[in-house]
């Protein structure tokens, strides 16, 4: 949609078609002019005025068409060169759309839906309680190549049935209707250790042959009552048994034992012991078990241990009894401790306490006090999820609602509440970031219809914290919209916002997961085969595996975070000479030194072959092919994700690269075939731009582990095994003429001869996933303003978010100007 | 009248009541008693044709070998060709032939060619049958899909993703988006839980979404008056869903609960690419068989997937496979994805024809199955000539065992129009159609 806004924007007279003949004479008009008007278009009827109100929508699209180098056709002899566009472009902007800095038109937001990674993050950040998104909600569209856009951020009715049964779930989780009980100590498969009280933890599950002892520690404040519940499942690897075990569960004071005893040694000190309970199991069966005991314990700290001895032998698949007892499967599940369970003890769990803070409802409570009481608890509430205050009736009648519920027989005070939370979790003020002008904002008239406002804090702050952190604001940022000081305090906040680096891995997760395709990480399934040559799958595995991939995203995830909180030129994404890595990684990068698994900045030795995020397994893995590398791919990734350079689409009729199986071509290495591709007109004056960036990469295979060599591309990856392998040639020329002999320079390049194509390229990615629309020509003196501060600061990554939030598009909204004057 | 019928659909053993009690409201004319039903299963990437095409032309034909597996439904199904996507075409949109395909294929609208802002289709032949009949059943349509995850960056050359993964729109700017958890599509029809807990739960659920719609009626208007005109069109989407929900529990009243099947309910995403497939499929036709729902549509995957084939040993992405410049190792690749995708139809074909309607017919013959791609050959992306099976609806007039070819620029809406119309919904054209072509 169109705004004529530079009707108003001071200027009165369109150009006339002598004008245009003059600028575009050369290059349009053979289709365009001169009585022609292909496609339906003539800048002599442009100039003319013949389209009318239509006009504007025309320019736009020659806007659009010059600066996505659509217009003129590549097939075209006098195509204009870059710095012609660029002129061309600006004059557009400035004595057709009439855009001036000092008049920023922020743009029109369409109501932003929460996505379904935003979803999930304020849903832990308000309850928490994590829920599996990619289970029960669809996946959200994106547009401009993010989530966060509003207008593709729709919501079906679909949708919406899910949100509601994800709202009664989470709150049922979260506020249990049997209201206060007994302190409570979940215990998962971590807390059990395997054979002493100092073994490995079970984990998710353990392969037991030999009889086997469990252990998990409890804790009793006092000396009193308490329960063990005991909930796992045995499993059997084969499909007939006949097995049983023994099971014994012992419960020892913790002074008996003595912990750094041999597990033989502990294993005799429970000997004398006398089993709190004794039974047999079989396996034939996956139900879970549950048992519960009441313990009467004296105060400290107590050891639980099951022993399992299995029985008998089994039966192996073939019906065969086997020499031994067969493996079986411990799976831990769920167990927990409860108490003390004397009256005095009870109370709410964590979880609940967070949102029932002031405690149960006084069964002497007066009527008033009840209202208090509960509103209390729902004000909080809705404050954080609303992200503002709510409104004094919609609080009243929920308080009215919820005490109405509990009074009803068989229900209690905190059904009422949890269902006041539930309609708080769907309502579209939770769903959707309503968004208001600040009152008594400066307003700037854009046009006779509309003028820019800025945001009001609450606005601003939901803004910011979901930029940075991808979730909810926390009670801080809330209470310094609350006190109408977020605009004076936008630095400070925003630095703290840097200093929370749980959350602001977050963030950057959200925007570099599809920024730089981190995100499809986790769906690329890499031929371990074809890129290894070789069919030894344990090889394969050892080289590539899950804890592998999962380094890959977080290497890129710490980086570009690194460059944010040390506020690293931005430009160092590109050349930098140091990474994160992890031991995992590093093995996979063939670094020495790294050990473990937690992620640590490490110098890059120069042999490494590793510089900047080109040399970032990540990237290159999620721009290959399964079985072989795409130069193209890669090329076309780094045009129109570092420098900005949109791709122009493949023409319709031209496949994508593929491997050339006849004639010369036949031993031929990838760069010969997309050197013949090239030779084609029609794909040169695309491929000239990808092929040499793309290429640049070949020393790196399809899952981005470095290599010298390279083999002809063949359908089947054994039909080359008995290739000769080809050098890699990392060199060439880029469009604009810098040339590179490897892929550090070419990194170097990006980040000094093209490094304002980088500014002017993160900019616009981050402003639009930030802001949640695509820009527009309406854009661009504000995109222009940030890149000129971003390169005054020396590429300083915190200016860059500094000033994206304090640009127009940001901190601003459009509104009508009739709606504020009524206002 | 037999109360309940045992059937056997692999990996879920399904009795569904049949409920003779819901008599169509308003039903095409079949002839059996039962209502008539449609069925839309897509297939991305075009298929290879040499291997595709049957051997011979006119009421008899021999199967090629991508699709033999369909030879014991030969006599119930046809191979329509030469049906054209016009509005998939470049005409002056340039690249994004998938983009296109994806979003014309069921609309045969031409998409607006946009990243995010203005996004304009037009509604689809499903959702035109759905909006006009869709009061007769619980839920007026189900859209299925196996792509829970999407590729996340840009889509196809500057298309919108939301045309290349949704086939279904309500209207011409809103797409129905696509299930893709076997176990929550089947908890939604039919409620959670284990078999015999599943009424119990089916009404505590719908209480408690009835109990929260007037409140959240209310705060659309509270939110209403601090929003902007914009603002409001878009909040008009979340009220479209309150009073969906509200209709939907009108009609539940009206209608009773949901049968329970006596299947245990699926446990989530099967690993098996194969498997997930069939399994959603069995869950589309038990909605059908126990008229939930008529009509369905169902993309086995999303167009332009690049989804790698394990079980197969195609370690190759589809996509980028389907760019074969005629090399033949490629097209024999292509074809066993193809065969692939045949098999699961078979799959289909066969479930449906075991399941019984209510008066003893086969529920295939009574529903109306169209098969096929909105690209015909990968490497050409051309949209004229596409892949179309036609399958079932006997019962509704189709005849089956034919292969045909159409005249030249027959609109792919012929075909949609035909089986609108068939559905008795009496429109008298859809998107560019020219007329009808039936199967």
């Amino acid at each position: 949609m169109i705004c004529c806004g530079w009707a108003l924007a001071g200027h009165s007279a369109m150009p006339d078609a002598d004008a245009l003949m003059d600028r575009f004479g050369d290059h349009c008009f053979e289709c365009h002019g001169y009585g022609e008007s292909e496609g339906g278009f003539s800048f002599e009827d442009l100039g003319d005025g013949k389209y009318g109100e239509d006009s504007l929508a025309r320019w736009e699209a020659v806007w659009k068409n010059v600066r996505s180098e659509t217009m003129p056709p590549s097939t075209h002899d006098e195509r204009p060169d870059q710095r012609l566009r660029g002129e061309w472009l600006d004059w557009i902007n400035r004595d057709v759309f009439g855009l001036s800095s000092d008049r920023i038109d922020p743009g029109r937001v369409v109501l932003r839906r929460l996505n379904r990674n935003e979803y999930k993050q304020t849903i832990v950040d308000l309850l928490d309680v994590e829920i599996d998104v990619n289970k029960r909600l669809p996946p959200d569209d994106t547009g401009y190549g993010f989530d966060t856009i509003g207008e593709t951020l729709t919501l079906s009715p679909v949708l919406l049935e899910k949100y509601i049964a994800a709202a009664e779930d989470i709150v049922d989780e979260v506020i249990p209707s049997t209201g206060p009980s007994a302190p409570i100590k979940n215990l998962d498969g971590w807390a059990w250790k395997w054979q002493s009280p100092l073994g490995k933890p079970v984990g998710t599950h353990r392969s037991i042959a030999q009889p086997q002892r469990l252990w998990f520690d409890v804790d009793a404040p006092v000396a009193g009552d308490y329960r063990l519940n005991l909930n796992w499942t045995l499993q059997y690897g084969w499909i007939r048994t006949a097995q049983t075990a023994s099971l014994d569960v012992y419960c020892v004071a913790s002074r008996r034992i003595d912990e750094s005893a041999s597990s033989d040694q502990i294993t005799q000190t429970l000997d004398g012991l006398q089993p709190i309970a004794r039974q047999t199991v079989g396996y034939n069966n996956h139900q879970p078990r549950r048992e519960t005991f009441d313990l009467r314990l004296p105060a400290g700290k107590h050891w639980i241990c099951l022993r399992l001895t299995p029985q008998n032998r089994d039966h192996t698949p073939l019906g065969q009894l086997s020499e031994s007892p067969a493996d079986y499967e411990f799976y831990p599940h769920g167990s927990s401790f409860e108490g003390p369970l004397s009256p005095e003890h009870v109370r709410y769990n964590e979880k609940t306490a967070r949102v029932l803070f002031n405690g149960p409802l006084p069964d002497d409570a007066m009527p008033s006090q009840r209202i208090v009481h509960t509103a209390a608890v729902i004000d909080r509430f809705a404050g954080r999820a609303f992200r503002r205050p709510i409104d004094r009736p919609t609080l009243m009648r929920l308080t009215r609602d919820a005490l109405a519920i509990a009074d009803l027989p068989g229900k209690r005070y905190e059904d009422g509440v949890a269902m006041a939370i539930k309609r708080i979790l769907v309502s579209p003020r939770f769903l959707y970031r309503g968004e208001t002008p600040m009152p008594g904002g400066r307003e700037v008239p854009l046009d006779a219809k509309i003028s820019s406002v800025p945001i009001d804090d609450h606005s601003l702050a939901t803004r910011l914290s979901y930029f940075l952190w991808g979730t909810t604001p926390d009670v801080e940022l809330l209470e310094v919209a609350g006190r109408g000081e977020l605009n004076d305090q936008l630095d400070q906040q925003i630095d703290r916002m840097i200093d929370n680096h749980r959350n602001l891995y977050r963030g950057v997760e959200n925007f570099v997961g599809q920024w730089l395709r981190t995100r499809d990480l986790d769906r690329v399934s890499p031929n371990g085969r074809a890129i290894l040559r070789t069919r030894d799958q344990k090889l394969i595995h050892q080289t590539y595996n899950w804890t592998v991939k999962n380094a890959m995203g977080r290497e890129t995830h710490e980086f570009f975070k690194h460059l944010i909180i040390n506020d690293r030129p931005i430009h160092e994404l590109l050349n930098a000479d140091y990474t994160y890595l992890n031991g995992p990684l590093a093995r996979f990068y063939g670094i020495e030194g790294v050990y473990g698994r937690h992620m640590r900045r490490v110098e890059l030795p120069a042999d490494a072959h590793r510089r900047g995020i080109l040399t970032h397994a990540s990237v290159l893995l999620v721009t290959s092919n399964p079985t072989r590398t795409s130069p193209v791919k890669r090329g076309l990734f780094i045009l129109e994700n570092l420098l900005g350079v949109p791709g122009p689409p493949a023409p319709p009729d031209v496949p994508e690269l593929s491997e050339s199986a006849e004639g010369d071509l036949h031993d031929a290495s990838l760069r010969e075939v997309l050197a013949a591709h090239r030779d084609n007109a029609a794909c040169a004056s695309c491929h000239s731009r990808m092929d040499p960036l793309g290429l640049a990469l070949e020393n790196y295979n399809a899952w981005g582990q470095y290599t010298d060599v390279t083999y002809p591309p063949r359908e089947h990856w054994w039909q080359s095994l008995k290739d000769q392998p080809l050098p890699v040639d990392a060199g060439g020329t880029l469009m604009t003429g810098e040339s590179f002999d490897s892929v550090e320079e070419l990194a170097d390049i990006l980040a000094s001869e093209r490094r304002d194509d980088f500014y002017r390229c993160i900019t616009e990615k981050w402003l639009t996933f930030a802001i949640g629309r695509g820009l527009t020509y309406r854009d661009t003196t504000a995109v222009d303003k940030i890149v000129d501060n971003l390169r005054s600061s020396g590429g300083s990554t915190r200016t860059l978010i500094r000033e994206i939030v304090r640009s127009a598009a940001f901190s601003h909204m459009r509104v009508d100007r009739s709606s504020v004057a009524s206002r | 009248m037999q109360r309940r019928q045992f059937l056997r659909a692999a990996g879920l053993s399904v009795a569904l009541p049949a409920m003779p009690s819901l008599a169509p409201v308003a039903s095409a004319a079949t002839s059996s008693n039962a209502p008539a039903r449609m069925v839309y299963l897509y297939v991305p990437n075009g298929v290879n044709m040499a291997h595709w095409r049957p051997h011979r032309r006119g009421d008899s034909f021999d199967l090629n070998d991508s699709t033999t597996a369909l030879r014991p439904f030969a006599d119930q199904l046809s191979f329509i060709e030469g049906l054209e996507l016009h509005n998939a075409t470049a005409g002056r949109d340039g690249g994004g032939d998938h983009a296109r395909a994806g979003a014309t294929y069921l609309t045969t609208a031409r998409a607006r060619k946009t990243a995010g802002s203005d996004i304009r289709l037009g509604i689809s032949a499903d959702q035109v049958v759905a909006q006009s009949i869709g009061d007769a059943t619980r839920l007026s349509s189900l859209e299925l899909s196996c792509d829970g995850v999407r590729t996340s960056g840009l889509c196809d050359s500057g298309y919108a993703c939301a045309y290349q993964y949704n086939m279904s729109w309500s209207d011409a700017t809103t797409p129905v988006s696509p299930e893709s958890n076997p176990r929550l599509v089947f908890e939604r029809l039919f409620g959670d839980g284990p078999h015999g807990q599943r009424h119990a739960n089916f009404r505590v659920r719908q209480a408690g979404q009835k109990s929260m719609l007037d409140f959240l009626k209310d705060e659309v208007n509270t939110m209403n008056r601090s929003l902007g005109r914009g603002d409001r069109l878009k909040l008009d989407e979340y009220l479209t869903g309150l009073r969906d929900i509200e209709h939907r529990i009108e009609k539940a009243e009206r209608y009773g609960l949901p049968p329970d099947p006596d299947a245990p309910t699926p446990v989530g995403t099967p690993e098996k690419y194969s498997e997930h497939i069939d399994l959603l499929t069995d869950v589309m036709l038990m909605a059908l068989q126990s008229d939930i729902t008529r009509v369905s549509t169902f993309m086995l995957a999303s167009e332009s997937s690049n989804r790698s084939f394990d079980e197969i040993d195609v370690a190759d992405g589809h996509h980028d496979l389907s760019h074969h410049r005629k090399n033949t190792t490629r097209l024999q690749k292509i074809a066993k994805i193809d065969r692939f995708y045949i098999d699961r139809l078979a799959h289909f074909l066969r479930a449906a024809s075991e399941r019984k309607n209510a008066d003893g017919s086969s529920l295939l013959d009574t529903t109306m199955v169209c098969y096929g791609s909105g690209i015909s050959d990968g490497d050409r992306h051309n949209h004229d000539d596409l892949p179309i099976i036609t399958a079932g609806g006997r019962a509704l007039g189709w005849n089956g065992g034919r292969y045909h070819r159409a005249a030249a620029k027959t609109p792919m809406a012929n075909l949609h129009l035909d089986m609108i119309r068939r559905m008795g919904v009496g429109v008298d054209s859809f998107g560019d159609s020219t007329g009808t072509i039936s199967a």
